[in-house]
Protein backbone atom coordinates (compact mmCIF):
# COMPACT_ATOMS: atom_id res chain seq x y z
CA UNK A 1 0.00 0.00 0.00
CA UNK A 2 2.56 1.82 0.63
CA UNK A 3 4.82 0.93 -2.22
CA UNK A 4 1.78 1.20 -3.54
CA UNK A 5 0.81 4.53 -2.77
CA UNK A 6 4.34 5.40 -3.03
CA UNK A 7 4.04 4.81 -6.98
CA UNK A 8 1.19 6.38 -7.03
CA UNK A 9 2.57 9.49 -5.70
CA UNK A 10 5.27 9.48 -7.59
CA UNK A 11 3.59 9.37 -11.15
CA UNK A 12 1.93 12.37 -9.99
CA UNK A 13 4.84 14.38 -9.10
CA UNK A 14 6.47 13.31 -12.13
CA UNK A 15 3.18 13.70 -14.25
CA UNK A 16 2.62 17.27 -13.12
CA UNK A 17 6.29 18.18 -13.13
CA UNK A 18 6.31 16.87 -16.71
CA UNK A 19 3.38 19.18 -17.44
CA UNK A 20 4.55 22.42 -16.08
CA UNK A 21 8.08 21.44 -18.29
CA UNK A 22 5.57 20.93 -20.84
CA UNK A 23 3.70 24.11 -20.61
CA UNK A 24 7.28 25.92 -19.94
CA UNK A 25 8.54 24.46 -23.12
CA UNK A 26 5.33 25.46 -25.15
CA UNK A 27 5.40 29.10 -23.32
CA UNK A 28 9.06 29.08 -24.08
CA UNK A 29 8.31 29.14 -28.11
CA UNK A 30 5.29 31.36 -27.82
CA UNK A 31 5.00 33.08 -24.46
CA UNK A 32 7.74 35.17 -26.16
CA UNK A 33 6.32 36.14 -28.93
CA UNK A 34 3.10 36.99 -27.74
CA UNK A 35 4.58 39.00 -24.55
CA UNK A 36 7.04 40.81 -27.69
CA UNK A 37 4.14 41.47 -29.82
CA UNK A 38 1.99 43.14 -26.91
CA UNK A 39 5.21 45.10 -26.32
CA UNK A 40 5.41 46.23 -29.83
CA UNK A 41 2.29 47.62 -30.28
CA UNK A 42 3.57 50.76 -30.70
CA UNK A 43 6.86 50.12 -32.52
CA UNK A 44 4.74 48.21 -35.42
CA UNK A 45 3.16 51.40 -35.87
CA UNK A 46 6.57 53.38 -36.15
CA UNK A 47 7.68 50.50 -38.59
CA UNK A 48 4.64 51.21 -40.54
CA UNK A 49 5.28 54.72 -40.71
CA UNK A 50 9.32 54.72 -41.60
CA UNK A 51 8.10 51.89 -44.06
CA UNK A 52 5.52 54.86 -45.61
CA UNK A 53 8.10 57.62 -45.42
CA UNK A 54 10.89 55.55 -47.26
CA UNK A 55 8.83 55.85 -50.57
CA UNK A 56 5.08 57.30 -49.80
CA UNK A 57 4.13 53.43 -49.92
CA UNK A 58 3.35 50.82 -47.46
CA UNK A 59 5.62 48.13 -49.30
CA UNK A 60 5.45 45.48 -45.92
CA UNK A 61 2.50 43.62 -44.55
CA UNK A 62 1.26 43.84 -40.97
CA UNK A 63 -1.19 43.11 -38.50
CA UNK A 64 -3.88 45.23 -38.71
CA UNK A 65 -3.61 46.86 -35.38
CA UNK A 66 -0.16 48.50 -36.95
CA UNK A 67 -1.90 50.60 -39.44
CA UNK A 68 -4.69 51.40 -37.32
CA UNK A 69 -1.96 52.53 -34.57
CA UNK A 70 -0.02 54.28 -37.26
CA UNK A 71 -2.95 56.51 -38.59
CA UNK A 72 -3.44 57.47 -35.18
CA UNK A 73 -0.15 58.36 -34.07
CA UNK A 74 0.55 60.97 -37.58
CA UNK A 75 0.75 64.60 -36.30
CA UNK A 76 -1.08 66.51 -37.55
CA UNK A 77 0.57 68.12 -40.67
CA UNK A 78 1.40 64.92 -42.00
CA UNK A 79 -2.37 63.90 -41.60
CA UNK A 80 -3.66 67.00 -43.12
CA UNK A 81 -0.98 67.94 -45.75
CA UNK A 82 0.18 64.13 -46.75
CA UNK A 83 -1.45 61.07 -48.53
CA UNK A 84 -0.25 59.33 -45.59
CA UNK A 85 -3.73 58.53 -44.47
CA UNK A 86 -4.99 57.35 -47.61
CA UNK A 87 -1.63 55.29 -48.38
CA UNK A 88 -1.71 53.71 -45.17
CA UNK A 89 -5.47 52.78 -45.15
CA UNK A 90 -4.70 51.64 -48.72
CA UNK A 91 -1.71 49.32 -47.37
CA UNK A 92 -4.37 48.16 -44.44
CA UNK A 93 -7.47 47.00 -47.08
CA UNK A 94 -4.95 45.31 -49.52
CA UNK A 95 -3.35 43.31 -46.42
CA UNK A 96 -6.99 42.37 -45.62
CA UNK A 97 -7.96 41.48 -48.60
CA UNK A 98 -5.08 39.52 -49.34
CA UNK A 99 -5.23 37.69 -45.76
CA UNK A 100 -8.93 36.24 -47.16
CA UNK A 101 -8.19 35.22 -49.90
CA UNK A 102 -5.68 33.32 -48.42
CA UNK A 103 -8.53 32.28 -45.72
CA UNK A 104 -10.91 31.56 -48.46
CA UNK A 105 -8.20 29.48 -50.88
CA UNK A 106 -7.49 27.31 -47.86
CA UNK A 107 -10.54 26.36 -47.70
CA UNK A 108 -11.50 25.50 -50.74
CA UNK A 109 -8.25 23.75 -51.35
CA UNK A 110 -7.09 26.17 -53.91
CA UNK A 111 -3.90 27.24 -53.93
CA UNK A 112 -3.29 30.75 -52.32
CA UNK A 113 -3.20 33.85 -54.26
CA UNK A 114 -0.83 35.59 -51.89
CA UNK A 115 0.01 38.91 -53.34
CA UNK A 116 3.69 38.78 -54.86
CA UNK A 117 6.32 40.24 -52.89
CA UNK A 118 9.51 41.20 -53.46
CA UNK A 119 12.72 39.82 -51.72
CA UNK A 120 13.08 43.06 -50.01
CA UNK A 121 9.70 42.85 -48.77
CA UNK A 122 10.30 39.20 -47.62
CA UNK A 123 12.96 40.70 -45.45
CA UNK A 124 10.96 42.91 -44.00
CA UNK A 125 7.98 40.70 -43.16
CA UNK A 126 10.86 38.02 -41.67
CA UNK A 127 12.34 41.04 -39.77
CA UNK A 128 9.36 41.78 -38.21
CA UNK A 129 9.30 38.04 -37.26
CA UNK A 130 7.47 36.82 -35.22
CA UNK A 131 4.73 39.16 -36.28
CA UNK A 132 2.97 36.42 -38.36
CA UNK A 133 2.84 34.43 -35.39
CA UNK A 134 1.82 37.17 -33.19
CA UNK A 135 -0.51 37.94 -35.27
CA UNK A 136 -2.99 35.04 -33.69
CA UNK A 137 -5.56 35.58 -31.69
CA UNK A 138 -4.56 35.43 -27.64
CA UNK A 139 -7.77 32.75 -27.26
CA UNK A 140 -6.17 31.09 -30.27
CA UNK A 141 -2.41 30.86 -28.45
CA UNK A 142 -3.86 30.09 -25.53
CA UNK A 143 -5.92 26.98 -26.70
CA UNK A 144 -2.61 26.08 -28.82
CA UNK A 145 -0.73 26.53 -25.37
CA UNK A 146 -2.64 24.20 -23.26
CA UNK A 147 -3.17 21.68 -25.85
CA UNK A 148 0.08 20.95 -26.30
CA UNK A 149 0.98 20.75 -22.64
CA UNK A 150 -2.25 18.30 -22.41
CA UNK A 151 -0.73 16.00 -25.36
CA UNK A 152 3.05 16.54 -23.55
CA UNK A 153 1.96 15.48 -20.33
CA UNK A 154 -0.64 12.73 -21.89
CA UNK A 155 2.38 11.35 -23.78
CA UNK A 156 4.75 11.47 -20.73
CA UNK A 157 2.16 10.04 -18.34
CA UNK A 158 1.75 7.54 -20.74
CA UNK A 159 4.66 6.29 -21.14
CA UNK A 160 5.58 6.51 -17.33
CA UNK A 161 2.51 4.07 -16.77
CA UNK A 162 3.89 1.57 -19.47
CA UNK A 163 7.10 1.77 -17.80
CA UNK A 164 5.32 1.43 -14.20
CA UNK A 165 3.61 -1.51 -15.48
CA UNK A 166 6.80 -3.05 -17.08
CA UNK A 167 8.68 -2.99 -13.39
CA UNK A 168 8.42 -5.94 -12.10
CA UNK B 1 48.99 71.53 -61.71
CA UNK B 2 49.89 72.55 -65.14
CA UNK B 3 47.59 69.85 -67.13
CA UNK B 4 44.82 70.87 -64.86
CA UNK B 5 44.88 74.48 -65.75
CA UNK B 6 45.25 73.02 -69.84
CA UNK B 7 42.07 70.94 -69.55
CA UNK B 8 40.14 73.66 -67.34
CA UNK B 9 40.76 76.19 -70.46
CA UNK B 10 40.56 73.63 -73.26
CA UNK B 11 36.39 72.90 -71.26
CA UNK B 12 36.16 76.35 -70.87
CA UNK B 13 36.81 77.20 -74.65
CA UNK B 14 34.34 74.38 -75.59
CA UNK B 15 31.79 75.44 -73.49
CA UNK B 16 32.37 79.50 -74.91
CA UNK B 17 31.74 78.13 -78.46
CA UNK B 18 28.29 76.29 -77.16
CA UNK B 19 27.70 79.56 -75.65
CA UNK B 20 25.72 80.93 -79.28
CA UNK B 21 23.21 78.58 -77.95
CA UNK B 22 22.45 80.42 -74.23
CA UNK B 23 19.79 82.87 -74.50
CA UNK B 24 17.74 85.26 -72.36
CA UNK B 25 14.32 83.69 -70.57
CA UNK B 26 11.83 82.34 -73.36
CA UNK B 27 9.24 84.43 -71.93
CA UNK B 28 8.72 88.15 -69.89
CA UNK B 29 7.04 85.89 -66.66
CA UNK B 30 4.94 88.39 -64.39
CA UNK B 31 5.88 86.21 -61.03
CA UNK B 32 6.53 87.03 -57.73
CA UNK B 33 8.65 84.95 -55.43
CA UNK B 34 7.50 85.50 -51.70
CA UNK B 35 7.68 84.64 -48.00
CA UNK B 36 5.55 84.25 -45.42
CA UNK B 37 6.04 83.94 -41.71
CA UNK B 38 3.86 85.42 -39.56
CA UNK B 39 5.43 84.63 -36.46
CA UNK B 40 9.20 84.88 -37.40
CA UNK B 41 8.32 88.56 -38.31
CA UNK B 42 6.63 89.43 -35.29
CA UNK B 43 9.08 87.99 -32.92
CA UNK B 44 12.15 86.28 -34.55
CA UNK B 45 15.43 86.74 -33.69
CA UNK B 46 17.02 90.14 -34.03
CA UNK B 47 14.76 93.24 -34.20
CA UNK B 48 12.18 93.57 -37.00
CA UNK B 49 14.34 96.00 -38.88
CA UNK B 50 16.94 93.07 -39.14
CA UNK B 51 14.71 90.78 -39.98
CA UNK B 52 13.02 93.10 -43.03
CA UNK B 53 17.18 93.33 -43.94
CA UNK B 54 17.33 89.84 -43.87
CA UNK B 55 14.32 89.76 -46.32
CA UNK B 56 15.58 92.12 -48.50
CA UNK B 57 19.03 89.80 -48.58
CA UNK B 58 16.85 87.15 -50.01
CA UNK B 59 15.53 89.20 -52.25
CA UNK B 60 11.98 88.60 -51.93
CA UNK B 61 9.15 90.50 -54.39
CA UNK B 62 6.61 89.46 -51.72
CA UNK B 63 5.35 89.17 -48.47
CA UNK B 64 2.13 87.36 -47.48
CA UNK B 65 0.90 88.25 -44.03
CA UNK B 66 -2.28 87.72 -41.95
CA UNK B 67 -4.51 89.75 -40.17
CA UNK B 68 -6.63 87.83 -38.03
CA UNK B 69 -9.76 89.40 -37.36
CA UNK B 70 -10.79 87.35 -34.17
CA UNK B 71 -7.13 89.21 -32.82
CA UNK B 72 -7.86 92.99 -34.10
CA UNK B 73 -11.52 92.75 -33.32
CA UNK B 74 -11.92 90.94 -29.53
CA UNK B 75 -14.57 93.31 -29.01
CA UNK B 76 -17.73 94.04 -31.55
CA UNK B 77 -16.52 97.75 -32.99
CA UNK B 78 -19.72 100.14 -33.02
CA UNK B 79 -18.59 101.33 -36.18
CA UNK B 80 -17.06 98.44 -37.80
CA UNK B 81 -16.45 100.13 -41.09
CA UNK B 82 -14.63 102.60 -39.28
CA UNK B 83 -10.25 101.70 -38.65
CA UNK B 84 -10.48 103.73 -36.18
CA UNK B 85 -13.22 102.72 -33.87
CA UNK B 86 -12.21 102.07 -31.01
CA UNK B 87 -12.72 97.92 -30.21
CA UNK B 88 -9.96 97.68 -32.87
CA UNK B 89 -6.39 96.62 -31.98
CA UNK B 90 -4.07 97.24 -34.92
CA UNK B 91 -0.87 98.03 -33.02
CA UNK B 92 0.95 94.60 -33.84
CA UNK B 93 -0.50 94.43 -37.68
CA UNK B 94 0.45 98.29 -37.84
CA UNK B 95 4.35 97.69 -36.75
CA UNK B 96 4.60 94.56 -39.19
CA UNK B 97 3.18 96.33 -41.74
CA UNK B 98 4.19 99.94 -42.20
CA UNK B 99 7.86 98.81 -42.12
CA UNK B 100 7.19 96.35 -45.03
CA UNK B 101 5.75 99.44 -46.93
CA UNK B 102 8.77 101.51 -45.40
CA UNK B 103 11.23 99.16 -47.04
CA UNK B 104 9.34 98.85 -50.51
CA UNK B 105 8.47 95.55 -49.65
CA UNK B 106 4.73 94.12 -51.85
CA UNK B 107 2.03 92.33 -49.34
CA UNK B 108 -0.29 90.06 -50.07
CA UNK B 109 -2.42 90.28 -46.87
CA UNK B 110 -4.85 87.59 -45.78
CA UNK B 111 -8.22 88.00 -43.56
CA UNK B 112 -9.11 85.15 -41.16
CA UNK B 113 -10.76 84.08 -38.08
CA UNK B 114 -13.99 85.20 -36.82
CA UNK B 115 -14.36 87.01 -33.47
CA UNK B 116 -16.80 84.80 -31.07
CA UNK B 117 -19.36 88.20 -31.01
CA UNK B 118 -19.97 87.52 -35.05
CA UNK B 119 -20.46 83.77 -34.93
CA UNK B 120 -22.56 83.42 -31.79
CA UNK B 121 -19.72 82.02 -29.70
CA UNK B 122 -17.82 79.75 -31.69
CA UNK B 123 -14.40 78.99 -32.31
CA UNK B 124 -12.24 81.45 -35.00
CA UNK B 125 -12.60 78.69 -37.86
CA UNK B 126 -16.76 79.19 -37.28
CA UNK B 127 -18.18 81.06 -39.97
CA UNK B 128 -19.55 84.39 -39.38
CA UNK B 129 -23.63 84.51 -38.66
CA UNK B 130 -24.08 87.25 -41.16
CA UNK B 131 -21.92 88.09 -44.25
CA UNK B 132 -22.08 92.20 -43.31
CA UNK B 133 -19.74 91.35 -40.08
CA UNK B 134 -16.70 90.29 -42.22
CA UNK B 135 -17.55 93.08 -45.42
CA UNK B 136 -16.95 95.69 -42.49
CA UNK B 137 -13.94 94.15 -41.19
CA UNK B 138 -12.53 93.87 -44.78
CA UNK B 139 -13.84 97.62 -45.31
CA UNK B 140 -11.99 99.04 -42.21
CA UNK B 141 -8.62 96.56 -42.82
CA UNK B 142 -8.18 97.95 -46.55
CA UNK B 143 -8.85 101.45 -45.10
CA UNK B 144 -6.17 101.09 -42.44
CA UNK B 145 -3.90 99.71 -45.34
CA UNK B 146 -4.79 101.34 -48.89
CA UNK B 147 -1.32 100.86 -50.09
CA UNK B 148 -1.49 97.28 -50.12
CA UNK B 149 -2.42 95.64 -53.65
CA UNK B 150 -3.30 91.88 -52.54
CA UNK B 151 -5.69 90.90 -50.64
CA UNK B 152 -6.76 87.29 -50.08
CA UNK B 153 -9.83 85.86 -48.17
CA UNK B 154 -9.35 83.74 -45.45
CA UNK B 155 -6.73 80.22 -45.00
CA UNK B 156 -7.64 76.83 -46.91
CA UNK B 157 -11.46 77.08 -45.88
CA UNK B 158 -11.72 73.56 -47.20
CA UNK B 159 -10.31 72.40 -43.99
CA UNK B 160 -12.78 72.35 -41.14
CA UNK B 161 -9.66 73.14 -38.86
CA UNK B 162 -9.93 76.81 -41.14
CA UNK B 163 -13.26 77.16 -41.90
CA UNK B 164 -16.94 75.26 -40.46
CA UNK B 165 -19.34 74.94 -41.65
CA UNK B 166 -16.90 73.56 -44.67
CA UNK B 167 -18.83 74.31 -47.36
CA UNK B 168 -17.71 76.49 -50.56
CA UNK B 169 -21.17 78.19 -50.49
CA UNK B 170 -20.75 79.61 -47.32
CA UNK B 171 -17.31 80.19 -47.95
CA UNK B 172 -18.24 82.57 -51.07
CA UNK B 173 -21.47 83.69 -49.70
CA UNK B 174 -20.24 85.07 -46.16
CA UNK B 175 -16.66 85.46 -46.51
CA UNK B 176 -15.53 85.92 -50.01
CA UNK B 177 -17.96 88.25 -52.34
CA UNK B 178 -18.54 90.24 -49.39
CA UNK B 179 -14.79 90.84 -48.72
CA UNK B 180 -14.03 91.10 -52.28
CA UNK B 181 -16.78 93.92 -52.90
CA UNK B 182 -15.96 95.35 -49.61
CA UNK B 183 -11.86 95.45 -50.53
CA UNK B 184 -13.01 97.04 -54.14
CA UNK B 185 -15.21 99.38 -52.67
CA UNK B 186 -11.83 101.03 -50.84
CA UNK B 187 -8.95 100.05 -53.07
CA UNK B 188 -10.30 100.30 -56.64
CA UNK B 189 -7.35 98.68 -58.26
CA UNK B 190 -6.88 95.82 -55.15
CA UNK B 191 -6.53 92.45 -56.40
CA UNK B 192 -8.36 90.03 -54.37
CA UNK B 193 -7.81 86.21 -54.21
CA UNK B 194 -10.38 83.35 -53.28
CA UNK B 195 -10.20 80.02 -52.89
CA UNK B 196 -6.98 79.69 -50.81
CA UNK B 197 -7.28 76.23 -50.77
CA UNK B 198 -5.20 73.08 -48.99
CA UNK B 199 -3.83 70.51 -51.44
CA UNK B 200 -6.00 68.47 -50.34
CA UNK B 201 -9.39 67.86 -48.10
CA UNK B 202 -8.18 65.42 -45.96
CA UNK B 203 -10.55 64.03 -42.83
CA UNK B 204 -13.55 66.28 -42.80
CA UNK B 205 -12.27 68.61 -45.79
CA UNK B 206 -13.53 69.28 -49.18
CA UNK B 207 -10.67 68.10 -52.20
CA UNK B 208 -9.66 71.89 -53.81
CA UNK B 209 -10.98 70.38 -57.40
CA UNK B 210 -14.04 70.02 -55.52
CA UNK B 211 -14.02 73.09 -53.63
CA UNK B 212 -13.00 74.92 -56.89
CA UNK B 213 -15.95 73.79 -58.88
CA UNK B 214 -18.27 74.41 -56.11
CA UNK B 215 -17.25 77.61 -55.82
CA UNK B 216 -18.28 78.34 -59.50
CA UNK B 217 -21.04 77.70 -59.21
CA UNK B 218 -21.95 79.22 -55.79
CA UNK B 219 -21.00 82.80 -58.46
CA UNK B 220 -18.09 83.30 -56.52
CA UNK B 221 -16.17 86.95 -56.78
CA UNK B 222 -12.53 86.72 -57.53
CA UNK B 223 -9.68 88.29 -59.30
CA UNK B 224 -7.38 85.85 -58.80
CA UNK B 225 -7.45 81.77 -57.68
CA UNK B 226 -5.20 81.24 -54.80
CA UNK B 227 -4.09 77.64 -53.45
CA UNK B 228 -1.40 75.97 -51.59
CA UNK B 229 -0.02 73.32 -53.30
CA UNK B 230 2.11 71.07 -51.23
CA UNK B 231 3.59 67.77 -51.91
CA UNK B 232 1.57 64.97 -50.79
CA UNK B 233 4.66 62.45 -50.61
CA UNK B 234 7.31 64.83 -50.08
CA UNK B 235 9.73 61.72 -50.51
CA UNK B 236 8.33 61.29 -53.95
CA UNK B 237 6.71 64.38 -55.42
CA UNK B 238 9.31 67.08 -57.03
CA UNK B 239 7.82 70.32 -58.16
CA UNK B 240 7.23 68.32 -61.75
CA UNK B 241 5.79 65.28 -60.40
CA UNK B 242 4.67 62.29 -60.88
CA UNK B 243 1.31 64.06 -61.39
CA UNK B 244 -2.40 62.56 -59.82
CA UNK B 245 -4.58 61.84 -62.90
CA UNK B 246 -7.27 60.45 -61.18
CA UNK B 247 -6.72 62.54 -57.95
CA UNK B 248 -8.66 65.06 -56.67
CA UNK B 249 -5.58 67.03 -55.06
CA UNK B 250 -4.04 69.63 -56.14
CA UNK B 251 0.05 69.56 -56.03
CA UNK B 252 2.77 71.63 -57.07
CA UNK B 253 3.30 68.48 -59.77
CA UNK B 254 -0.64 68.65 -60.33
CA UNK B 255 -0.67 72.16 -61.71
CA UNK B 256 -1.50 71.78 -64.97
CA UNK B 257 -4.94 70.44 -63.00
CA UNK B 258 -5.32 73.67 -61.10
CA UNK B 259 -4.65 75.62 -64.14
CA UNK B 260 -7.46 73.57 -66.28
CA UNK B 261 -10.00 73.82 -63.03
CA UNK B 262 -10.12 77.71 -62.53
CA UNK B 263 -10.09 78.02 -66.23
CA UNK B 264 -13.13 76.09 -66.45
CA UNK B 265 -15.05 77.68 -63.11
CA UNK B 266 -13.75 80.69 -63.22
CA UNK B 267 -12.30 82.22 -67.39
CA UNK B 268 -8.72 83.03 -67.75
CA UNK B 269 -8.22 84.41 -63.95
CA UNK B 270 -5.14 84.62 -62.45
CA UNK B 271 -3.62 81.87 -60.00
CA UNK B 272 -1.86 82.92 -56.75
CA UNK B 273 0.19 80.32 -54.86
CA UNK B 274 0.03 82.01 -50.97
CA UNK B 275 1.59 78.71 -49.73
CA UNK B 276 4.31 76.41 -50.71
CA UNK B 277 7.22 74.65 -48.97
CA UNK B 278 9.12 71.47 -48.12
CA UNK B 279 10.15 70.56 -44.99
CA UNK B 280 13.56 68.84 -44.10
CA UNK B 281 14.90 66.05 -42.28
CA UNK B 282 16.12 66.78 -39.99
CA UNK B 283 14.23 67.27 -37.78
CA UNK B 284 11.17 65.93 -39.50
CA UNK B 285 11.69 62.46 -40.05
CA UNK B 286 8.20 61.94 -41.66
CA UNK B 287 7.45 64.36 -43.73
CA UNK B 288 10.97 66.11 -44.41
CA UNK B 289 12.97 65.68 -47.48
CA UNK B 290 17.56 66.11 -46.94
CA UNK B 291 18.51 70.07 -47.09
CA UNK B 292 20.24 69.55 -50.16
CA UNK B 293 16.35 68.29 -51.84
CA UNK B 294 14.38 71.01 -50.40
CA UNK B 295 17.28 73.25 -52.02
CA UNK B 296 16.84 71.75 -55.52
CA UNK B 297 12.74 72.13 -55.53
CA UNK B 298 13.04 75.32 -54.48
CA UNK B 299 14.79 76.56 -57.84
CA UNK B 300 12.85 74.06 -59.97
CA UNK B 301 9.33 75.50 -57.89
CA UNK B 302 10.79 78.29 -59.28
CA UNK B 303 11.05 77.40 -62.99
CA UNK B 304 7.82 75.41 -62.67
CA UNK B 305 6.12 78.34 -62.13
CA UNK B 306 8.01 80.75 -63.92
CA UNK B 307 6.98 78.94 -66.95
CA UNK B 308 2.93 77.93 -66.40
CA UNK B 309 0.54 80.75 -67.69
CA UNK B 310 -1.19 82.80 -65.64
CA UNK B 311 0.78 82.29 -61.94
CA UNK B 312 1.54 85.48 -60.33
CA UNK B 313 2.46 84.40 -56.99
CA UNK B 314 4.80 81.59 -55.43
CA UNK B 315 5.03 82.51 -51.96
CA UNK B 316 7.40 79.65 -49.77
CA UNK B 317 6.29 79.15 -46.25
CA UNK B 318 8.62 79.88 -43.64
CA UNK B 319 11.77 81.52 -43.11
CA UNK B 320 12.93 80.17 -39.85
CA UNK B 321 11.72 76.49 -38.80
CA UNK B 322 9.35 76.35 -35.69
CA UNK B 323 11.05 75.21 -32.73
CA UNK B 324 9.23 72.93 -31.47
CA UNK B 325 10.27 69.63 -33.59
CA UNK B 326 6.01 68.64 -34.10
CA UNK B 327 6.06 72.28 -36.13
CA UNK B 328 6.37 73.12 -39.46
CA UNK B 329 10.30 73.05 -40.58
CA UNK B 330 9.99 74.35 -43.87
CA UNK B 331 12.10 76.93 -42.92
CA UNK B 332 15.07 78.23 -44.99
CA UNK B 333 16.56 78.43 -41.63
CA UNK B 334 16.71 76.45 -39.24
CA UNK B 335 15.48 76.40 -35.80
CA UNK B 336 18.72 77.36 -34.66
CA UNK B 337 19.18 80.57 -37.25
CA UNK B 338 21.76 78.34 -39.37
CA UNK B 339 21.16 78.97 -43.07
CA UNK B 340 20.04 75.88 -44.43
CA UNK B 341 21.41 75.53 -48.85
CA UNK B 342 17.63 76.30 -49.44
CA UNK B 343 18.48 80.02 -48.00
CA UNK B 344 21.10 79.92 -50.95
CA UNK B 345 18.70 78.13 -53.93
CA UNK B 346 15.67 80.78 -52.87
CA UNK B 347 18.07 84.10 -53.47
CA UNK B 348 19.47 82.99 -56.16
CA UNK B 349 18.16 79.93 -57.92
CA UNK B 350 19.81 77.55 -60.78
CA UNK B 351 18.46 74.50 -62.18
CA UNK B 352 18.79 71.93 -65.04
CA UNK B 353 16.19 72.32 -67.38
CA UNK B 354 17.38 69.38 -69.46
CA UNK B 355 20.41 67.47 -71.14
CA UNK B 356 20.96 67.02 -74.86
CA UNK B 357 24.39 65.07 -75.00
CA UNK B 358 27.01 67.21 -73.27
CA UNK B 359 24.66 69.81 -73.89
CA UNK B 360 23.15 71.09 -70.56
CA UNK B 361 20.14 73.84 -70.59
CA UNK B 362 19.93 75.53 -67.51
CA UNK B 363 17.72 77.79 -66.04
CA UNK B 364 18.14 80.74 -63.21
CA UNK B 365 16.85 84.01 -62.14
CA UNK B 366 19.40 86.71 -60.20
CA UNK B 367 16.88 88.20 -57.61
CA UNK B 368 19.42 90.86 -56.50
CA UNK B 369 18.74 94.61 -58.10
CA UNK B 370 16.51 95.73 -60.98
CA UNK B 371 16.61 95.65 -64.86
CA UNK B 372 18.71 93.39 -66.80
CA UNK B 373 21.15 91.88 -64.47
CA UNK B 374 24.71 90.25 -65.34
CA UNK B 375 25.49 86.83 -64.80
CA UNK B 376 28.35 84.15 -65.05
CA UNK B 377 28.48 80.61 -65.11
CA UNK B 378 31.27 78.49 -63.95
CA UNK B 379 32.35 74.79 -64.06
CA UNK B 380 34.16 72.91 -62.19
CA UNK B 381 36.68 70.64 -63.86
CA UNK B 382 39.52 68.49 -62.29
CA UNK B 383 39.34 69.91 -58.99
CA UNK B 384 39.09 73.66 -60.23
CA UNK B 385 36.55 76.10 -61.75
CA UNK B 386 36.55 77.26 -65.03
CA UNK B 387 33.87 80.19 -66.45
CA UNK B 388 31.83 79.42 -68.98
CA UNK B 389 31.44 82.11 -71.72
CA UNK B 390 31.72 86.00 -70.65
CA UNK B 391 29.32 88.15 -68.73
CA UNK B 392 25.86 88.16 -69.44
CA UNK B 393 22.79 89.62 -69.00
CA UNK B 394 19.26 88.35 -67.59
CA UNK B 395 16.45 89.55 -69.36
CA UNK B 396 14.54 92.73 -67.32
CA UNK B 397 13.68 90.78 -64.39
CA UNK B 398 16.16 88.56 -63.72
CA UNK B 399 15.61 85.26 -65.17
CA UNK B 400 18.11 83.77 -67.98
CA UNK B 401 18.02 80.46 -69.44
CA UNK B 402 21.85 79.27 -71.00
CA UNK B 403 22.99 76.29 -72.46
CA UNK B 404 26.49 74.87 -71.73
CA UNK B 405 28.46 71.90 -72.20
CA UNK B 406 28.95 70.03 -69.12
CA UNK B 407 29.59 66.18 -69.03
CA UNK B 408 27.50 63.95 -66.68
CA UNK B 409 28.46 64.29 -63.10
CA UNK B 410 29.81 68.26 -63.39
CA UNK B 411 29.03 70.76 -61.07
CA UNK B 412 28.42 74.34 -62.18
CA UNK B 413 27.70 77.51 -60.18
CA UNK B 414 26.23 80.75 -61.14
CA UNK B 415 27.72 84.13 -59.95
CA UNK B 416 25.72 87.03 -59.95
CA UNK B 417 28.45 90.02 -59.79
CA UNK B 418 26.01 92.47 -58.54
CA UNK B 419 25.69 91.30 -55.51
CA UNK B 420 29.09 89.40 -55.27
CA UNK B 421 27.09 85.87 -54.61
CA UNK B 422 27.39 82.08 -56.08
CA UNK B 423 24.64 79.83 -56.44
CA UNK B 424 24.64 76.15 -54.94
CA UNK B 425 26.44 74.08 -56.71
CA UNK B 426 24.25 72.37 -59.50
CA UNK B 427 25.07 68.23 -60.05
CA UNK B 428 24.13 68.07 -63.54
Amino acid sequence: MAGGGSGRSRFVGVAVVSTLCALSLVWALAGPGTGTAAAAGTSCAQRVLRDWTDNGRVDGMYPSKCYLDAIASLPEDVRTYSSAVDDISRAMQSSQQTDSTNAAASTTGDPPQARRISSDEARQISAQSPSSVRGLPPALLAVIVIAGAMTISGVTAYFLRRWRDDVP
Amino acid sequence: MRWRAWIAALVALGAMSAFPGASSAQAASSVQYGIEDDAWLQHGPGTLSSRIAELERLHVDIVRYTLHWDRIARRRPADARDPDDRAYRWRTSDTVLNALHKAGTSVVVTLVGTPSWANGGAPPNWAPNSASTFASFASAAAARYPWIEDWTIWNEPNLPAWLRPTTAGIYVSRLLNPGYAAIHTRIPDALVGGGMTSPRGGAGGVSPVAWIRAMGKAKAHLDAYAHHPYPSRPQLDSPWGPACKRCSTITMADLGRLLNEVQRAFGSKRIWLTEYGYQTNPPDQLLGVSPATQAQYVASAARRVYLAPRVDMLIYYLVQDDAEPTGWQSGLVTAEGLPKPAFTAFRLPLTEAGRTGDRVHLWGQVRAGSGQRPYRLRVLVAGRWSWLGPTRLTDARGFFAATVRATHGSFVQLWSPRDGAYSLELHV
